[in-house]
């Protein structure tokens, strides 16, 4: 089966006056279709870099990355539009950020349709869409209400929303929750990761937090520090196949993968 | 809902305190123009040179139907409002273009730098010789006094726009107008309002120090022309006009800020 997302052998630096900083050196890997991926690794070790070389906001300084066999990028759509023969099938990549970078001029509703909007897509049939997706996650009290009345929860089920609004097929998300307080925290992690699952979109999200990997992860990719590359690759099951994160946190599994990840993170830091 | 003790009690407390805070202020204006008439016909000042309430309101009445009074004034509000609109308008217009051009923006910003410092009256001059003695160098001189503040301050604003919402916005697909109408404009709106409230007050300066050199009419022209024929009651009512305009364009800036919902 042809991967989702494929680097092959992929580089990338920063350039600045003051020099040049090797974010990530000869990195190859693969993500298959519906799988939920975990990017582990120390802080500062191009994770974020790494999200913005998939979806195009980035290119490689050297080696490829194929997006469902083409290369990433986000102003495709434009180029289908004046050249409609030529047209590549545009793959829609769906970003969350730490922060939920709700806009607060805008209402909730106003917000989620943000993505239809930009992509000329705003239909009755997409505004039905992303109404029912309000109300199934529980916000319809704050259909017109602007983000400030909203909970930290509650923001980032709207950003999840927006973020789902333009039907994406592949899903980042950069450390979607360490702004969030810990209980907080590991709440809507187990909710939005819990929501997302229901979607069966395939998901590549990076965090430095080991417990947070297990607990949502199918497969855990561990990074080095540095110029990054891949140090291990793991599989993560579940008897029962268990996916709900609370669940996976109180099973005896856990701390074994836990274990064994640490093990992986601590070489590495020896390094 | 029943308002707890505690609650209506901060509450008495909090307007009390407005209460004091607006009594106090007319308090200071009352003893100042208290002082004042008591000063000049207690003689320890001399009122033909420092005028005097009383003076002024029996000049004031005389003005307003002998010399036009009104009109003066409601040329130099025109002109200040004419100006101001023209700052707000070009202003954001000018920030939007440097913001889509940065190395136009890197280019100019030294040049902006060194026209906001220059002081703008020296320029004045010029814009008699350029413009004619009429009221195009009033409005000119007016824009002059503002502008350069105003785009400097809005193109900082608008580069400091957080990073990531600028990502989020091109994940979504947006095109660059894209993030400079739906990104930077709204939230900006906070800055524009603040850059409108200084630049209303420096527009009133520019059209003050146009109408000192280039006018035939407006509060400047009173100004100087009563000056000039010792009219001292004249040109110290103009000045006590020209506060009251300053404070209530400044008041109505506010007002409206208050009522836009961003």
């Amino acid at each position: 089966m042809e991967p989702v997302l494929f680097f092959d052998h992929v580089s990338f630096s920063y350039h600045s006056v003051q020099g040049e900083t090797t974010a990530i050196s000869d990195l190859t890997f693969s993500i298959q279709e519906g799988d939920f991926t975990v990017l582990v690794g120390p802080s500062g070790c191009g994770k974020s870099t790494l999200l913005s070389l998939a979806c195009g906001l980035l290119k490689p300084e050297a080696g490829s990355i194929q997006l469902f066999g083409h290369s990433p990028d986000l102003r495709k759509k434009t180029d289908v539009k004046k050249n409609p023969s030529s047209a590549v099938p545009s793959t829609v990549i769906g970003y969350m950020f730490q922060k939920d970078h709700l806009f607060e001029w805008r209402t909730l509703y106003q917000n989620a349709m943000l993505g239809p909007e930009l992509h000329k897509k705003n239909t009755p049939e997409i505004q039905e869409q992303v109404t029912d997706m309000i109300k199934a996650y529980g916000l319809t009290d704050f259909h017109n209400r602007h983000p400030s009345s909203l909970s930290g929860g509650m923001r980032q089920r709207a950003a999840l929303i927006r973020t789902l609004a333009i039907k994406p097929d592949l899903l980042l998300l950069d450390e979607p929750f360490s702004a969030l307080d810990y209980q907080t925290r590991i709440e809507v992690a187990e909710d939005i990761t819990a929501l997302i699952r229901q979607t069966g979109k395939t998901v590549l999200m990076v965090t430095h937090d080991l417990s947070e990997a297990i607990s949502v992860a199918d497969r855990i990719l561990v990074l080095t520090r540095r110029p990054t590359h891949l140090k291990a690759d793991l599989r993560i099951s579940f008897p029962n196949g268990i996916t709900s994160a609370a669940e996976r946190r109180s099973h005896p599994c856990f701390s074994e993968y836990y274990n064994r990840l640490w093990k992986e993170m601590k070489n590495n830091a020896d390094v | 809902m029943q308002m707890s003790e505690k609650q209506s009690q901060y509450l008495k407390q909090f307007h009390r305190r407005k209460q004091l805070i607006i009594g106090c202020r007319i308090v200071c204006i009352v003893l100042f123009l208290l002082l004042w008439e008591v000063s000049t016909s207690a003689g320890w000042i001399n009122d033909f040179i420092f005028s005097s309430p009383s003076r002024m309101c029996r000049c004031m009445v005389k003005t307003v139907t002998g010399q036009n009074l009104i009109f003066h004034i409601a040329v130099t509000l025109l002109e200040t409002l004419f100006s101001f609109l023209i700052v707000t308008v070009l202003s954001i217009l000018i920030s939007m273009l440097l913001w889509s051009f940065p190395t136009v923006y890197a280019v100019l910003e030294p040049i902006l730098v060194m026209l906001n410092s220059l002081p703008k009256s020296a320029l004045a001059p010029v814009m008699i010789v350029w413009l004619g003695n009429n009221i195009k160098t009033v409005i000119v001189t007016g824009i002059l006094l503002a502008i350069f503040a105003s785009v400097i301050s809005l193109t900082t604003g608008f580069y400091k726009t957080d990073e990531e919402k600028i990502r989020l916005m091109y994940t979504l697909g947006a095109s660059r107008k894209d993030i400079l109408l739906k990104l930077l404009l709204p939230s900006s709106v906070p800055l524009i309002m603040s850059s409108m409230k200084v630049n209303i007050g420096l527009c009133l300066v520019g059209v003050i120090i146009g109408e000192f050199l280039a006018a035939k009419a407006g509060l400047g022209y009173l100004i100087i022309y009563s000056s000039q024929v010792f009219q001292m009651d004249m040109v110290m009512l103009s000045i006590v006009i020209l506060c009251a305009m300053a404070i209530l364009m400044y008041q109505g800036i506010t007002w409206i800020s208050n009522h836009i919902r961003i």
